[in-house]
């Protein structure tokens, strides 16, 4: 599992480098969110454009790296491909996290 | 232990099987396992199934690698696609731990406000797949999910 960080005025963007955050990949995809919110605050946008697969232990990583976070640290997800999109709907953890059409468009100048 | 001879049912033109197979169950090998069953249904008529059956198919196995090979127990799946007419059907087998009388919910939908990091699976099965039938028997886990093909009516 591979996450490639950017740093930009409105947001941290974290780039999911992997296609499936599932029971294989999980545990390893919540430590390295971990490893990456310890310090900083503001927005951090994940990625999940080469998603193309979750699970249910990928997607409780997801939510476990919402509830690790620190004081003044937000998670937003961009671009949720179909199975993903289905998977947040069904569960309707949808409605817990904000969710941009594309991380592009979520950092862009003026995005709050 | 004494053995029953049966007669083997009769032959089922109506229903085909598309894909039979057996491996270990271990949590590494069900991307490929997913894989192989995703190429089968996209050369058939349930392909508009394809994205469903990913997900209901990829809990079933986990509930099997974590539950029924609890700890250091390790066994094999064995998984049986069957297509008809109207239907699609996963057939999945495993000589685990018998589902415990809690460990087969009825698959209601965690709160989201509870920010739940499990408890997702059986919800995911249940919305998604048209029937499920599990059974235990000889030592064995029976799970059947079946799909109904959209636009069609079972007869």
């Amino acid at each position: 599992m591979e996450l490639i960080v950017e740093h930009h005025a409105a947001a941290t963007l974290i780039r999911v480098n992997a296609t499936r955050i599932d029971a294989p990949t999980a545990l390893q995809f919540k430590e390295e969110m971990r490893s990456l919110t310890t310090r900083g605050d503001g927005r951090y946008i994940l990625d999940l454009q080469q998603v193309i697969f979750i699970d249910s232990s990928g997607l409780g990583a997801v939510v476990a790296s919402m509830k690790q976070l620190r004081p003044g640290q937000t998670l937003e997800l961009a671009a949720l491909q179909p199975i993903v999109d289905k998977v947040f709907r069904l569960t309707r953890m949808d409605t817990i996290f904000t969710i941009h059409a594309d991380a592009d468009q979520a950092i862009a100048p003026g995005k709050t | 232990m004494p053995m029953r001879i049966r007669p083997l049912p009769p032959a089922r033109p109506e229903r085909s099987c598309l894909l039979a197979l057996c491996v270990p169950a271990l949590d590494g090998l069900t991307p490929d396992l997913l894989q192989q069953v995703d190429h089968t249904l996209a050369q058939c008529d349930a392909a508009s199934l394809r994205d469903d059956v990913q997900i209901v198919l990829a809990e079933a196995i986990n509930n099997i690698v974590e539950h029924a090979y609890a700890g250091p127990d390790f066994g094999a799946v064995a998984l049986r696609v069957t297509l008809t007419k109207t239907s699609l059907c996963l057939h999945l087998t495993d000589w685990g731990h018998p589902f415990r009388d809690n460990a087969n919910p009825d698959g209601q939908v965690p709160d989201p406000q509870d920010r739940s990091e499990g408890g997702y699976g059986w919800f995911l099965i249940r919305a998604l797949a048209s029937r499920t039938r599990y059974t235990r028997k000889a030592g064995r886990n029976r799970l059947c999910l079946l799909f109904r093909i959209p636009g069609t009516h079972p007869g």
